[in-house]
């Protein structure tokens, strides 16, 4: 099973995201609406990726990001960003988030993190 | 003989850098490990990382994903760098020391830089083409 938590308080926006996650069986989606919420859900078992709104509470997705890998740096991490992928790259290199997710992601970036996930986890196989 | 820097996490190639604390330098003989040891180092204080790499006569250092500013200083010292790299420590070790490529087995997904030729070059030392073919 992959575990793949969202972390946002309008998690709706996320909605096309999400059910493409849900056409692949071995995925399994988790929401949570604040960061406390998201340790919580990562202290029992960590997931396979944490799926980062743009803004939590106020707080910019990057930042969360820089907080959650200096407590874990195990925790894989994609990220909202309405940034060109050229600019995201610029502004997130070396966090080692997996990807950027669009504000209207479906399907097909839905499929790219399942590969993208598997190819991860299977290095550390 | 070769010697070769990783930073690690437990058991595992540390996925980034900036948050990595321990190194393990390995000096490789014919294809094999000689030797290992645990060193470590602050992130924040690259220069004396470098110096501590410079001192152990460390050629290669492999890391998880890492900044740009980072990267270059340890490029700029003369250290060979092979960023982004993901796994087993001993797996990518073990693949390292026979000569084999690590990339792009070993490379991170998602690092899809869209202008791998221009930002920086760590992007364009991401082979682990021997060392000494390198001073050539």
């Amino acid at each position: 099973m992959m575990q793949i938590l969202f972390v946002s308080e309008n998690p709706s926006g996320l909605d096309d995201l999400k059910n493409g996650l849900l056409k692949h069986p071995q995925v399994h989606v988790d929401t949570v609406a604040s960061v406390d919420e998201a340790w919580i859900k990562i202290n029992e078992a960590l997931p396979a990726l944490v799926v980062i709104d743009e803004i939590v509470a106020g707080i910019p997705g990057k930042q969360l990001v820089e907080g959650m890998i200096k407590k874990n740096p195990f925790i894989n991490t994609a990220l909202v960003s309405p940034l060109s992928p050229e600019d995201f790259h610029e502004d997130t290199e070396g966090l080692g988030v997996l990807m950027k997710i669009d504000k209207q992601a479906g399907e097909s970036q839905a499929k790219d993190m399942v590969e993208q996930l598997e190819k991860l986890l299977s290095l550390y196989k | 003989m070769d010697c070769v820097a990783l930073t690690v996490w437990e058991n595992r190639i540390s996925p980034v850098f900036d948050v990595a604390h321990d190194l393990m330098i390995v000096r490789i003989d014919n294809g094999k490990v000689a030797d290992k040891r645990y060193v470590s180092f602050d992130p924040d204080r690259l220069s004396t990382l470098i110096a501590t790499l410079e001192d152990q006569k460390v050629e290669c250092l492999i890391c998880g994903a890492i900044s740009e500013m980072p990267a270059r200083m340890i490029v700029d010292s003369g250290i060979h760098l092979i960023p982004f790299i993901s796994g087993n420590l001993n797996q990518v070790l073990g693949y390292f020391a026979k000569g084999e490529p690590i990339v792009p087995f070993f490379l991170m997904p998602g690092c899809g830089c869209p202008r791998r030729a221009t930002c920086g070059e760590h992007h364009r030392r991401r082979t682990n083409r021997p060392i000494k073919e390198e001073e050539d």
